[in-house]
């Protein structure tokens, strides 16, 4: 019988380094989208997770373990996403990058497809969801995870407010403003030429 | 419709007044564009770990966790042969400054020669004064 959660965190306590293996083995998938959900598409993606992994292991001896271990990890991995879109718009990748021509053509592609209500390739999706961090990164990091966590991962607004630790009327007022900036910038690019 | 499309709230098409956005064109396409961006951000696909992850992470928290004798022996391991490089070629150089051959310090020419320098008067002397040095 696999071991529950707190019995692995119980034996990492004690020096068995084995056992937050499975612990990784259990959570990489939950880890590895989160990030591609908030990061986008990244090559760093994997040292992304391993650090995220890193900081677990540190934080396990402050880890409450009548909650369960998923909401930890997944405040460990909101924190450092949160640190990574700090960095990269301070390192200025992208940021301040507009969309390139064939980036813009293929937003006015997949805007008519979908408006027409014809269902998207998949490929397209994966496209569609690459171009949406393109619109998504000049956002300020919170304006960004913000939008992330409700629109995409489908957050309620308490839950996004006691990650982001603000209130749910300052996310919903937050949120209102991400998307009117969204929503300019979207019609900027399929009005441009 | 302001009051409609209150960006954070629109998900689904039953939260819109439905007779209003047929007769205004201008909420018509902002209600496209909204549609759009959600969708966009629907469109996320489930992602697959690379392979092996879960070990290389074990790996890493295993070396984070040594002692730090550890990493003096890793690095003293690894520095060794470059150190040992630098001590021979130091001692080759000090080597080789001490076996080069001294020179008088002056060289005295013949005085018949005085009146006449020349390099031939030169080397002469040089050869004579080398002779002549009881230390040859």
């Amino acid at each position: 019988m696999p071991k529950t959660d707190p019995e692995l965190v119980a034996e990492i306590l004690r020096g068995d380094e084995d056992a937050f293996e499975e612990i990784v083995r259990r959570y990489q998938r939950f880890v590895f989208n989160a990030i591609y959900h908030y990061l986008g598409y990244n090559s760093e993606a994997e040292d992304v997770a391993q650090e995220i992994f890193l900081k677990l292991y540190r934080s396990l001896e402050r880890y409450d373990q009548s909650r369960p271990l998923q909401a930890w990890i997944y405040r460990i991995a909101v924190n450092h996403c949160l640190d990574e879109m700090r960095k990269a718009r301070h390192r200025f990748i992208r940021l301040f990058a507009d969309m390139t021509e064939e980036e813009e053509d293929r937003v006015k592609y997949l805007f008519e497809k979908s408006t027409k209500g014809s269902p998207l390739l998949e490929s397209e999706e994966e496209e569609s969801f690459k171009l949406l961090h393109r619109l998504l990164d000049k956002l300020s990091a919170k304006d960004k995870m913000t939008f992330v966590l409700r629109e995409v991962e489908g957050r309620s607004y308490d839950d996004i407010a006691t990650t982001l630790g603000t209130s749910p009327t300052a996310v919903r007022i937050r949120l209102s403003r991400v998307k009117r900036k969204l929503l300019k910038r979207l019609e900027g690019v399929l009005e441009s030429r | 419709m302001k009051r409609h499309i209150d960006w954070e709230m629109v998900g689904s098409e039953d939260q819109l007044d439905r007779s209003h956005l047929e007769e205004c064109p201008e909420c018509q396409k902002k209600y496209r564009l909204h549609m759009f961006l959600v969708r966009q951000a629907r469109s996320a696909r489930p992602v697959e770990p690379p392979p092996f992850f879960a070990s290389k992470v074990a790996r890493s928290i295993q070396q984070a966790s040594q002692p730090m004798w550890f990493y003096f022996r890793w690095a003293a391991a690894r520095l060794a042969p470059v150190l040992a490089l630098l001590i021979l070629a130091t001692g080759l150089l000090i080597i080789n400054v001490l076996r080069e051959p001294e020179l008088p310090d002056t060289v005295i020419l013949d005085d018949s020669a005085a009146s006449e320098v020349s390099f031939e008067n030169m080397i002469n002397s040089l050869h004579k004064a080398r002779s002549e040095d009881p230390g040859e």
